[in-house]
């Protein structure tokens, strides 16, 4: 059996196309309307994944995403017509887990949902490493290897990756890259993180402007693709 | 008669202050001396002084020393001088009763001149009290002219070049206007009339009026010719100092209500737009997501069933397009530079996110991207620039491009960062590349291509707010490029 998916989305229609496409993946579909039926069913069901849309008629997604953040580490996945980055980093920033833009093909949003499944079950491994059939992120014994030949990284670049490779496949915001890299005094400094991760995509990218590994989220983030 | 009397009136006064002086003097012969007499005399001429005008104030200072002469210094009854001492006595006393005179007269006029400056003072603040309360231009107009009319006694018009008079305060009147002088005044922005400095013997003064653009000049003409003094003139230039202010002042306030009103419309448009295009996207996503879910169910279609489910996703895509067009333009429109959320961006990201939107949409173009790896950071919105690229870059995609792949270039070209995207084919007709910046052209009058062609004016909008420009190229070796340029701006440096 798959895993439990909680659709928490108010217009029919999508939540009718949510329901078909999820089916046929072979999850389990539970369907609310509103924020509160929401949260009364995810404190009853065991849900493995959330799937929740942020303009709500009784509640601001933001305000799900705390309350379910205050017992729970459940994966979230926010599905909004809102393309305002200040909204989905706002989201992010509250610990949703990854976010998907309306309108969205079915193929790109399952492929979000298994990616906020499967890191769940890495984050259980608790492994430290990270292996693409490229790229090899040892984080215990801070090794880079690129096709078996190990890429020299300075400790900020290292930092960077580490960062996207634990949270490998979901988007990393650029707040979250500075505090931890640089000290919470620095986010605003954006321009330290597009240089060295220029510098990172140079030693990792064959073509840093058509980047595999470090994918770039628009006024949000990074993410690190696991191929 | 009246005429007459009033010439010889003050002549009256003197000889009648003076008789009576001699009387006093008479009276007290005997008792005081010749000096006490003298001041008595000057006591009469001070009087004169004060409550006189000058020329009655000088003759009785006159006839008293004639009368002084005559009656008290000896020999009496004759105007011959016996001793030396008395002379002296005598020509003091006459300079003495003119200086008094004198005196007196200036300090009455530094008086009169104290009383008039504050009569003026009141009458210009009145005015602009007035004025201020008024919002129509021809309230203000009327009220500033029937002031100024008033005030000085004179016919007053307002008037434009070549032959127009907005507003006058008696119709009936002959202004006597000269439309030379009219034009001398406007062109030179200089007053022309007595007190002025330019044409003083005229009869009329007239005044460039600053701040109104209707209207370019005074014209005031005195009722009485004998009033047109430097005192009026001064009077008249603080009346319509005040009647330039307020039409200014109105000017002013009409530009910032209509700016308002023009504030309101645009944020009611762009309230409209943005739930218009947020409106757009629910039933996109439901159709979108149901193409996409059809497609993945690996149903048996025949090629026919599968490119016209395709169809419907590409279109429904279009119109997601569309629908951010439309958002973001109203957005820029309505707010413009605050509109952009600028951040220090590279080059290279912002073609690779381009290169990865272009590889999702059009899974089959072939496509290159060359990007100058020690390029400087921009500092751009990167969404307004990557929908503002992605716009030229579908351009290119409706066109037919030839056989060579699309490639995105980021270069440095002195002191800009071009970004472009470079093609094969014939690219936009020249008179879409002239118009690019008026909305809603599109590149093909019958273009089986969809697009509102909002997309042009985008790039050239978002261009325009990073102070950068949009520009088309076709190189000698064939192709078109669609470049938006940015300058660099200076890093900032750390601490």
């Amino acid at each position: 059996m798959k895993a439990t998916l909680l659709v928490i989305e108010d217009d029919p229609s999508i939540a009718h196309i949510l329901q078909s496409t999820l089916s046929l993946a072979h999850y389990r579909v539970i369907h609310a309307s509103t924020a509160q039926a929401g949260l009364e069913k995810y404190e009853r069901e065991a849900v493995d994944l959330v799937l929740l849309d942020l303009g709500l008629p009784d509640k601001d997604g933001k305000q799900v995403i705390q309350q379910i953040r205050t017992t729970a580490l459940t994966p979230i996945v926010v599905l909004s017509a809102r393309s305002r980055e200040s909204d989905i980093v706002a989201c992010l920033d509250l610990g949703a887990d990854d976010y998907v833009v309306k309108p969205v093909g079915a193929a790109q949003l399952l492929a979000r949902i298994r990616v906020a499944l499967r890191h769940v079950t890495t984050k259980e491994a608790s492994s430290v490493l990270v292996q693409t059939a490229e790229l090899s992120i040892d984080l215990s014994a801070h090794v880079v290897r690129l096709s078996e030949h190990e890429v020299h990284l300075t400790p900020k670049e290292f930092g960077l990756l580490a960062l996207l490779a634990q949270a490998a496949g979901k988007v990393v915001t650029h707040r979250k890259l500075l505090s931890e890299v640089w000290g919470s005094e620095y986010v605003d400094h954006s321009h330290y993180l597009r240089i060295h991760m220029g510098n990172l995509r140079a030693k990792l990218e064959r073509d840093p402007s058509q980047p595999r590994f470090i994918l770039t989220e628009p006024a949000v983030g990074y993410r690190l693709a696991l191929l | 008669m009246h005429h007459i009397g009033r010439r010889w009136f003050p002549l009256l006064v003197a000889l009648l202050l003076t008789a009576i002086a001699t009387l006093l003097g008479r009276l007290l012969f005997d008792k005081v001396s010749i000096a006490g007499i003298a001041m008595l005399y000057l006591l009469f001429v001070l009087f004169a002084a004060i409550q006189c005008r000058l020329y009655g104030a000088l003759a009785t200072s006159f006839f008293s020393f004639l009368a002084l002469n005559y009656f008290f210094v000896e020999p009496l009854y004759t105007f011959h001088v016996a001793s030396a001492q008395a002379l002296l006595e005598l020509l003091v006393f006459l300079a003495v009763s003119v200086t008094t005179v004198s005196l007196t007269e200036r300090l009455k006029q530094q008086t009169q001149q104290a009383v008039q400056a504050q009569h003026y003072a009141e009458s210009a603040r009145l005015l602009a009290e007035q004025l201020l309360k008024l919002n129509q231009h021809a309230d203000v107009v009327q009220q500033g002219c029937q002031s100024i009319a008033l005030s000085l006694n004179a016919k007053v018009a307002l008037v434009a070049l070549p032959q127009h008079v907005y507003y006058v305060t008696d119709p009936a009147a002959d202004l006597g206007l000269d439309w030379s002088a009219i034009r001398w005044v406007v062109n030179h922005q200089q007053a022309m009339g007595v007190g002025t400095g330019n044409w003083p013997e005229q009869a009329y003064w007239c005044l460039p009026l600053v701040g109104d653009s209707i209207s370019d000049a005074l014209w005031v003409l005195p009722n009485d010719k004998t009033e047109a003094t430097l005192d009026q003139w001064l009077f008249l230039k603080g009346l319509v100092d005040q009647l330039s202010l307020a039409l200014a002042l109105l000017q002013t306030r009409q530009k910032e209500q209509q700016a308002i009103r023009l504030a309101e419309r645009e944020s009611v448009q762009h309230a409209l737009l943005a739930s218009l295009s947020h409106d757009f996207r629910t039933p996109l996503t439901t159709i979108i997501g149901a193409v996409t879910t059809l497609k993945e169910q690996s149903l048996v279609l025949t090629a026919d069933q599968s490119s016209l489910l395709s169809l419907i996703e590409v279109e429904a895509s279009q119109l997601v397009d569309d629908a951010e067009n439309i958002l973001s333009l109203s957005r820029l429109e309505a707010l413009g530079v605050s509109a952009l959320q600028a951040d220090w961006q590279s080059a290279e990201e912002i073609v690779g996110i381009l290169a990865a939107r272009v590889a999702r949409r059009y899974p089959a173009m072939r496509m290159r991207t060359d990007v100058d790896a020690s390029l400087p950071l921009l500092f751009v919105d990167i969404n307004l620039v990557t929908q503002a690229m992605m716009n030229l870059i579908e351009n290119a995609i409706k066109y037919p491009i030839g056989n060579e792949p699309i490639v995105l270039l980021a270069e440095q070209r002195e002191n800009v960062i071009v970004l472009s995207i470079k093609d094969g084919g014939v690219g936009l007709p020249e008179h879409v590349i002239q118009q690019v910046s008026e909305k809603f052209v599109r590149g093909r009058e019958e273009s089986a291509h969809a697009g509102f062609g909002l997309g042009l004016t985008i790039c050239e909008a978002v261009a325009k707010l990073h102070e950068g420009r949009l520009c088309f190229d076709r190189p000698v070796s064939g192709g078109f490029v669609a470049s938006m340029c940015f300058p660099i701006k200076p890093m900032p440096i750390d601490k």
